[in-house]
């Protein structure tokens, strides 16, 4: 009785396992089929080459802290166009600074890696002309803050572990 | 944006179109699971059955908002990157120029309008119809058959009709028609099965399984397997018969006498959805028989360790399929 309940119970983690693999197969196909879904590009070229996605923005302007190349970039053209780009600091290997640029309309994450723990202040913010929005607080017991705002057919959002003028700098430096 | 992404921003991008989306996923993974847990445990009992097909409603109503309030970023793209099945994959995608999730749209639909042709329209009329009916005054009351329990009547008719009436004061009814073709036996076996009925509609869980399934109107798993539960209840009502009258041959008996033909109908071909539905009814009458002639009093035990491991399996899979 206990064995044919141990077998039973063996043969239903298989079950289940085998059910995850089949999932895992079904969600890889339509990439098998086209390209375009989310996934991640060594550097900054292949992204302009590979992602099909026209117009990246891309900071000019870094802070010291801060480590060139992005440690990850990810992008997606399906279901609409969405870049993720982050960078670690140099002297830390935490992330430092996310900028998103997703198209209108699309789900864009309400955080990414940095996470707030408190919104101290938020105000509306001119960013090169565009109205922006920009919120400062606390991240994990250090500053951080954010910027919103909308560029052509995009929002975009520059998150950074330090506080927002430096932040502002680096938002200023993706726009012409 | 081409009409593949905007389709699938719609099931992906927005509420109401990712609960579409992934209520059906949600169900379609738990009646997968759940159908497999049945065979591998070798579940017999139609009361335990059933709750695994409750389960299935369960999740297609509840999972999306359960797990959107566990964590809202589930629709980001970080979660979809690491997820096990990311549903805007397939809804974006264009096989020979026509989107998915047109697909998917016309399935919903398809869905949504047999729910309202064969579920909710009916119900509504047989509401309406049982408050402006009112029993035959001619029936007359068969006594001595359920001492203490429901009443039981004997209505004018030459169908073979047995039914019950719910309610603070519950009756069963049975034809005249009926009376005259089954033997005392099955009489007797037939008015257990409604008595039974009434009996559990005292926890009226149909009914508040019926009103998940309203909310789950597009999805056709959660029809399919509504269905099933209200078939599988058939059969909880045919054991507690059998097990009170000590007679499941009459049950068996009656249900042979009452659907005769039923049961050995086949496909016609080619199919059409009476077809389907007839052939289904004749199978599931069938089945009904067959418990009932090879009947033992069956393991009624809870399984509840392989209803919580399956139940785990499911949740643990389902929230990272979005």
């Amino acid at each position: 009785m206990k064995k044919k309940f141990l077998i039973r119970a063996a043969l239903s983690v298989a079950a289940i396992a085998a059910l995850v693999v089949f999932l895992k197969t079904l969600n890889w196909l339509p990439s098998a089929i086209e390209d375009g879904y989310m996934r991640s590009y060594a550097d900054v070229s292949g992204l302009r080459l590979k992602s099909g996605i026209k117009d990246p923005h891309v900071p000019s302007y870094f802070p010291e802290g801060l480590r060139w190349p992005p440690s990850a970039i990810l992008a997606q053209r399906r279901p609409y166009p969405a870049i993720i780009m982050e960078f670690n600091g140099t002297k830390r290997n935490d992330v430092c600074l996310e900028i998103f640029q997703y198209a209108r309309g699309g789900r864009m994450p309400a955080e990414g890696r940095i996470k707030f723990s408190e919104i101290k202040e938020k105000a509306r913010y001119a960013l090169k002309g565009r109205p922006a929005l920009l919120e400062a607080g606390v991240c994990g017991g250090e500053p951080c803050s954010r910027i919103t705002w909308d560029e052509g057919t995009y929002r975009m959002r520059a998150v950074m572990k330090s506080p927002p003028f430096e932040l502002i700098r680096v938002a200023g430096s993706m726009l012409r | 944006m081409s009409l593949s992404v905007l389709l699938g921003s719609c099931f992906t991008g927005s509420v109401l179109g990712m609960y579409l989306g992934q209520s059906f996923l949600h169900s379609l993974v738990a009646a997968v699971a759940s159908g497999g847990a049945v065979r591998i445990w070798g579940i017999e009992s139609p009361a335990v059955r059933q709750r695994f097909r409750l389960g299935v409603i369960i999740a297609a109503v509840f999972s999306f908002p359960v797990y959107q309030l566990i964590d809202p970023d589930r629709g980001s793209a970080y979660f979809r990157l690491g997820a096990v099945f990311d549903s805007a994959r397939w809804l974006t995608l264009e096989l020979a120029g026509i989107p998915l999730s047109i697909f998917f749209l016309l399935m919903i639909a398809a869905t949504g309008a047999v729910f309202l042709h064969q579920e909710l329209i009916p119900v509504i009329g047989h509401t309406l119809e049982a408050r402006k009916k009112s029993m035959p005054e001619s029936a007359r009351p068969l006594n001595g058959i359920l001492p203490g329990g429901p009443g039981v009547f004997v209505f004018q008719s030459d169908e073979l009709l047995s039914f019950s009436i719910m309610g603070r004061e519950p009756a069963i009814y049975i034809s005249s028609g009926l009376e005259q073709v089954l033997d005392a036996g099955e009489v007797a076996a037939s008015i257990a099965h409604e008595a039974a009925h009434i009996e559990r509609n005292r926890k009226p869980m149909l009914t508040a399984v019926f009103f998940l399934r309203v909310l789950q109107f597009f999805n056709p798993v959660a029809l399919f397997e509504f269905r099933k539960i209200v078939q599988e209840e058939e059969k909880i009502c045919d054991g507690i018969a059998a097990s009170a009258t000590g007679r499941p041959e009459a049950l068996a008996g009656a249900l042979r006498k009452i659907y005769r033909g039923a049961e050995t109908a086949s496909p016609k071909s080619p199919l059409s959805l009476g077809d389907i539905e007839e052939y289904s009814h004749g199978l599931h009458i069938k089945s009904r028989i067959e418990r009932l002639e090879r009947w033992e009093c069956c393991d009624e035990r809870g399984r509840w360790p392989e209803l919580a491991f399956t139940f785990f399996a499911i949740a643990a899979i389902n929230y990272f399929m979005v």
